[in-house]
């Protein structure tokens, strides 16, 4: 079955010699879920916006449903749902006729599941957009990309603004439905809780490049951090060299180093190579794994 | 679709407005202008001024938008979301220029009316619009800074062009309208054969790093980004915009243009609020701007002259406008009407002016000021005294309610929120953003 999102090799940049992107690829499989993970400015809105036909890149190639979002926008559009944090639906409209416009533009779109969310998320259909809070806003936008059952869904920090509650609400009863009928989804976000309730695979961005790109089980499972005392190792790039270690930093007075393996094979193979006692390694939850990786003073 | 997109397409919101303060407007400017003024020249100057205000009114509620982000999400066609932003507008700057023609008319008790400078404005403004909207196709919108730099050229040069003068003579209909016409079908066709099949959020290529500054090691004033932010954007293109135009002679202008910036100026410093800084301060700081470049044309183009004294009250006057508009929706509905009511005397009053000083054949330099003045001390002499004192204290008591009304909502805590309330929902980000 060929993937429903395939990038290859893309490559953006907004000023010259400072790329955002620099060769990307992956894909996502029908009925996937892949969460979009980085820092600050790693590149995962303007990778969506790729994804959207919304930007050219500079290099590579993007397919959605095998074809180009640039060629045939309309046709690729009709069978996605998009929503993201910057996106700003026109205030003066009310959240009736928003639905209705997106009834027009869509003839898949499910008027009782709209019914049905616009009474979870305690929204008036006569209220005016300008009039809603910021996070019943996103409450609208969010309903406007998903209620067409799109095969697949894109959204860019799909929790920003929401509280915990319409969260956790939004991501269980209506982005796990759509998963669960065969949509296939890609978000990116901070929350890693988030992450952890909904995404099947990470695809971790730094430096313009994947990173890294495993299923979320295999994330949790197969990556151990390894608290090295300071004096076992001269530098970071020491340890860096070992086999499985993806990334090391400074912490304090140790190396924390993220790697591959199950923390007692890791810690034997350190204490062999780097001589060391006290060399610990732990499984962490998902957020402290984020922070290994990506934090600073590496 | 295309009639699905037009039909909601935000700028007829402000369609509403505009067409009161015509109407409003028209009838004002008889009232106070000369007996010598007829329907057809009283229409040859709201033209102008009309056209000229479409354009401003167009871009401050984002004219260079061909499509939102919002939009360029969903599976509609780039070539439909031009054809109705282009629809949308010229069907706005028709509504507007018809809207003038018909008070004019009605204030002119049946005289006859230009029909030709009517079709010669529109078509000036539906090129002049079509121009912008055909630069950088490929994207979500023109820069900011294309648009208003446009605007600052076209702006006067349509002005001169239709303004009744010496000028007028150059706008025959019979070379205007043909030169309009071709300009625009070949505009409108060399877009529509290089139409993206979607818009792009940024451009296609990456610009070049800017260069390290000179200057680095220069000690800036502990005051400079807040400088920085007031002057930066939309609002210095005002300060331009009000350079052009009081060079021009064209001083009626100038506290609209001044109080424009102070609008923008204050959106661009919300990041000062929560920080202890008395607000009247940063008032006080952002007016010093543009009443120091007036000051400064004014003594370089004399032709421009204006009274200090009344530029600084028709300023003030109009920033206290401008202030009062901010939450009138959370006043009860009387409360409501009289905010707005007095928010479009205060901003007409300016065009009133310009129709007085229009017709006395003066120009527009300090004579035509002094006549004005002259004339309307005059016409206000010729008011019984018991009507006088009525006038004058509905006068003071509309003052003080208005400035009541700015103290209120320039001092309550939840202004600041307001403004980034309003801005959150109706601004579209184009911004790059990684």
């Amino acid at each position: 079955m060929s993937p429903v999102l395939e990038f290859d090799g893309i490559a953006r940049s907004y000023k010259r010699g400072v790329p955002v992107l620099d060769g990307v690829t992956f894909s996502v499989e029908p009925g996937e879920v892949a969460g979009l993970l980085g820092r600050n400015g790693s590149g995962k809105t303007t990778l969506i916006r790729v994804a959207m036909g919304m930007l050219h890149p500079q290099a590579g190639s993007v397919r959605v449903f095998g074809l180009s979002p640039f060629e045939s926008p309309v046709e690729v559009k009709k069978r996605i749902g998009y929503a993201a944090e910057d996106q700003v639906l026109p205030g003066h409209s009310t959240i009736a006729q928003m639905t209705a416009f997106h009834r027009y533009l869509f003839p898949s779109w499910d008027t009782a599941w709209e019914r049905q969310l616009l009474e979870r998320f305690h929204l008036d259909p006569n209220a005016r957009i300008a009039k809603l809070s910021k996070g019943e806003a996103r409450q609208v936008a969010l309903l406007c990309a998903i209620c067409h059952r799109p095969e697949l869904l894109i959204l860019d920090e799909p929790g920003g603004g929401l509280d915990p509650a319409a969260r956790r609400e939004f991501l269980e009863a209506s982005i796990q439905l759509l998963n669960r009928e065969g949509s296939s989804i890609l978000f990116s976000s901070h929350h890693m809780s988030d992450v952890e309730r909904i995404g099947g695979r990470v695809v971790l961005l730094d430096g313009g490049k994947v990173f890294l790109d495993r299923p979320l089980d295999a994330l949790r499972e197969n990556l151990c951090v390894a608290l090295v005392p300071k004096a076992s190792a001269a530098d970071s790039a020491m340890i860096e060299r070992e086999p499985g270690c993806l990334r090391a930093r400074s912490i304090g007075g140790d190396w924390h180093a993220v790697f591959e393996g199950q923390p007692a094979a890791v810690s034997r193979q350190l204490a062999v190579s780097l001589g060391a006692n006290g060399i610990r390694c732990v499984q962490v939850p998902l957020e402290e794994l984020f922070v290994e990786l990506l934090g600073g003073q590496r | 679709m295309i009639y699905q997109l037009v039909r909601r397409d935000q700028d007829w919101r402000i369609l509403g407005w505009v067409t009161l303060g015509l109407w409003v407007g028209t009838p004002a400017g008889t009232v106070f202008s000369h007996p010598r003024v007829t329907a057809e020249s009283l229409f040859s100057s709201a033209l102008p001024s009309m056209l000229f205000g479409c354009l401003v009114l167009g871009f401050m509620f984002g004219a260079n938008r061909r499509a939102t982000l919002f939009q360029a999400a969903l599976p509609i066609p780039a070539r439909d979301l031009f054809v109705a932003r282009l629809l949308s507008y010229v069907a706005g700057l028709w509504f507007i220029l018809l809207n003038t023609a018909a008070a004019c008319y009605v204030a002119g008790s049946g005289r006859s009316i230009s029909w030709m400078s009517l079709i010669m404005a529109a078509a000036m403004g539906a090129v002049t619009y079509l121009a912008l909207f055909s630069l950088r196709l490929r994207e979500l919108s023109v820069p900011t800074w294309m648009a208003y730099a446009l605007l600052a050229g076209l702006g006067p040069a349509g002005y001169l062009v239709l303004f009744p003068g010496t000028l007028f003579s150059f706008a025959r209909p019979g070379i205007v309208l043909p030169v309009c016409v071709v300009t625009f079908a070949a505009l409108l066709w060399r877009d529509l054969a290089s139409m993206p099949k979607a818009f792009q959020v940024a451009p296609m290529d990456a610009v070049a790093e800017r260069l390290a500054k000179s200057g680095a090691g220069l000690v800036r004033p502990v005051w400079w980004p807040v400088w920085q932010s007031a002057l930066y954007g939309r609002s210095s293109l005002f300060l331009v915009m009000l350079a052009i135009w009081l060079a021009m002679g064209m001083s009626w202008i100038v506290p609209l243009m001044i109080a424009s910036f102070v609008v923008n100026a204050l959106v661009s410093l919300r990041w000062l609020w929560p920080l202890p800084v008395e607000r009247r301060r940063m008032l006080a700081m952002m007016l010093l701007a543009p009443l120091l470049l007036s000051a400064a044309v004014q003594v370089i183009w004399p032709a421009g002259f204006v009274r200090a004294v009344e530029l600084v009250a028709l300023t003030l006057l109009l920033i206290s406008g401008s202030l009062a508009m901010y939450k009138r929706n959370n006043l009860p509905a009387p409360a409501r009407l009289v905010v707005q009511l007095l928010y479009f005397i205060v901003f007409l009053g300016p065009f009133a002016i310009l129709t007085v000083d229009a017709f006395h054949g003066k120009g527009h330099g300090i004579h035509a000021r002094s006549y004005t003045a002259d004339f309307l001390a005059a016409h206000v002499a010729g008011v019984p005294p018991a009507m006088q004192a009525i006038l004058i204290a509905g006068t003071l008591v509309a003052l003080a309610a208005l400035y009541w009304l700015v103290q209120r909502q320039f001092e309550s805590a939840d202004f600041v929120q307001f403004v980034q309330t309003r801005l959150d929902t109706t601004e579209y980000s184009t911004g790059f953003r990684a």
